[in-house]
């Protein structure tokens, strides 16, 4: 029966001298998806990593990649493997081409085969101009990519990464996510990636794990991530200046937004706003970011909001007649969260409702307080993703 | 340029510097070596002259000596090379990523350090030949070259370079840097320095016997060491204390 998974671990555990860096770990990486073990410095993802890459051996538990031991069976799995720490260098006297040509031959590539090969990897990751050049002289990117191309010489069915982007902007960061993206899809390899950067993550892969303390906390794509955290998405308007917003939508950085629980909401919101008058001039459905998450798995939902939000427009009624509370974006992120104030209005509301109808406005907009408190901006970052 | 120049001087201007000197020598009928040092070497060296006998002290008692420098620094340096250096420069992990197992990477980095090594020794041999074959014929010595040499040579020398290189091997897991293995060859040589020097002290003396069995005894030492160091050369031992450190003082200075 073919394996499905290409790492498995299963009370996976690392000590040295005293300090346990994990603490069984449990996980299942299926082949040919490309998976992030994420989380602040020390909390074991590189350890995690340089188990299933062979380098050091685990001090209770196992672990297996693409059905080999990496610490029992080394030379066949790397035979399979290429893998990038933060560590590994090449040598600075050599020139990429160099370096690349003698990592091939020791991977047992023909000659003709290697020149095609890291002809290819050095234009896909667009370091082809340095190629002749010492190591030692080249840029902190260009080495890293460099790097990325010995572990993918040899065609691997498995990458494994440790802090890839470290050193690299967005833009060479999706390339190289242009480039994981090509050996999953053309040449099936599996994909695990270890960092801190969770913005990166992000970009790179579609499969999570969150890490805190040598201990997995959650695992899963970045919506089951989401809805575990207890997180909401957000629809998101852009209305004319001076359009009054729809029922129940609070202000934010200019867009007027409310949490949904799906996306399917979005079309009966958009349409309820039309009818209500509103002018929108775009509409989003803005996504709850891995560093959102990462933060309500670590800090909690309380830490994320650091004051009761005021929101726009009247408390609706439902259908059955029940009075609708107004929802708090932050009261949704956990299950601690206590209910929000009813009837809160914000300035800029008061202000938008006085333009689009001057009757109704209070006479002194900057007189009138907010019921539950100043607006304050939380901590939740808004990316349309 | 270390491995160049140091056995240049070592075996080819120290014993010119001798020959020069001795052959300036202000010497008198009746100078003659002491018995005790007469004793050290070959009997035919009663009857050369004084600077003849002279030159002979030091073609057999202490040229070995500086000869054997030769090796250890070579050893020490190759052996720093192919595998502390290879460490503090994080490609022996990349080294240890391929698919090569980790026996065949030990056994080439031993074998190509210990030739080169030896190539070396046995090209300063062939200068210190012509140097003292020199000084021999124009101070009308007995040629240096014996059994002893013999056993230098072709026994001691290969023996003590192996040492040398699975010594540095086997503690390669602990040194951090290049430097700390290079100073390793001081405490070699030092050994090498005592055991010949002491000779003088009347202790013993480094005939073709005692040359013969530290030269087993170091092959011996060689094989149990190739052994103990192969074992040890993984990842888990190589490269984690590095890595464990600087995880630590990078945790500890957040």
């Amino acid at each position: 029966m073919e394996m499905l998974d290409a790492v498995t671990a299963y009370d996976l555990k690392k000590k040295y001298a005293g300090f346990t860096a994990l603490h069984g770990l449990n996980l299942e990486i299926t082949k040919g998806s490309v998976f992030s073990i994420v989380g602040s410095a020390g909390c074991g993802k590189t350890t995690a990593l340089r188990l299933f890459a062979g380098l050091c051996e685990p001090t209770g538990g196992e672990c297996t990649v693409l059905g080999y031991s990496p610490y029992h069976e080394p030379r066949r799995l790397h035979e399979l493997m290429g893998v990038v720490t933060e560590t590994t260098r090449l040598y600075e006297k050599m020139t990429i081409n160099q370096n690349l040509q003698f990592f091939a031959k020791l991977y047992g590539i023909e000659v003709n085969d290697a020149i095609d090969r890291i002809s290819f990897l050095l234009h896909r990751l667009d370091i082809w101009e340095y190629r002749d050049k010492p190591v030692k002289d080249l840029p902190t990117s260009v080495l890293q990519k460099a790097n990325i191309s010995r572990a993918l010489v040899h065609k691997p069915k498995i990458l494994l990464l440790d802090e890839p982007t470290e050193g690299l902007d967005m833009e060479t960061t999706l390339l190289v996510r242009g480039m994981i993206a090509h050996i999953v899809t053309e040449e099936e390899a599996t994909v695990l990636i270890t960092t801190r950067h969770l913005l990166h993550a992000q970009a790179l892969s579609e499969n999570y794990a969150i890490m805190e303390k040598g201990e997995l906390i959650a695992r899963g794509t970045l919506e089951s991530l989401r809805r575990i955290s207890g997180l909401k998405i957000k629809a998101a308007l852009r209305l004319a200046e001076g359009s009054a917003p729809p029922a129940g939508f609070f202000n934010r950085d200019g867009l007027w937004m409310k949490n949904i629980g799906q996306e399917s909401e979005m079309p009966v919101l958009l349409s309820k706003a039309m009818q209500e008058g509103c002018k929108v001039y775009e509409a989003n459905i803005i996504y709850p970011t891995l560093e959102n998450i990462y933060d309500a798995f670590l800090n909690g939902a309380d830490t994320l909001q650091e004051s009761e939000e005021i929101y726009a427009g009247e408390p609706q009624d439902t259908d059955d007649g029940k009075p609708q509370p107004e929802e708090r974006d932050e009261a949704d992120e956990g299950p601690d969260r206590a209910e929000p104030e009813h009837g809160a209005e914000t300035e800029e509301y008061r202000n938008a409702a006085a333009a689009a109808d001057p009757g109704d406005a209070p006479a002194d907009p900057g007189s009138a307080e907010p019921a539950g408190g100043e607006a304050e901006e939380t901590v939740f970052s808004v990316v349309d993703y | 340029m270390m491995l160049i120049f140091l056995p240049i001087i070592l075996v080819v201007v120290i014993p010119v510097v001798f020959m020069i000197s001795i052959s300036l020598m202000q010497v008198s009928a009746s100078d003659a070596l002491p018995k005790a040092i007469q004793g050290l070497l070959p009997e035919e060296i009663a009857k050369a002259n004084y600077r003849a006998a002279m030159f002979t002290v030091f073609t057999n008692l202490l040229a070995p000596m500086f000869y054997l420098t030769v090796p250890i620094i070579c050893s020490v340096s190759t052996a720093s090379a192919a595998f502390i250096s290879e460490k503090e420069n994080h490609t022996l992990e990349a080294l240890m990523l391929t698919g090569l197992p980790y026996k065949t990477i030990f056994s080439a980095k031993v074998s190509g350090s210990a030739f080169l090594s030896i190539v070396i020794s046995f090209f300063s041999f062939i200068a210190f030949l012509a140097s003292a074959a020199v000084g021999d014929a124009i101070l009308s010595a007995p040629f240096f070259f014996n059994f002893d040499w013999f056993i230098t040579i072709f026994l001691l020398m290969p023996a003590i370079t192996v040492f040398c290189v699975l010594f540095v091997a086997l503690l390669s897991r602990r040194i951090r840097t290049t430097g700390e293995s290079l100073q390793l060859m001081g405490y070699f040589i030092l050994v090498v320095a005592l055991c010949y020097l002491m000779q003088f002290c009347g202790l013993f003396a480094m005939n073709t016997i005692v040359l013969f069995i530290l030269a087993l005894l170091l092959i011996i030492a060689d094989f149990i060491m190739y052994n103990l160091a192969m074992k040890k050369f993984t990842p888990e031992d190589m490269l984690t204390p590095g890595f464990f450190s600087e995880k630590t003082s990078h945790l500890k200075s957040q």
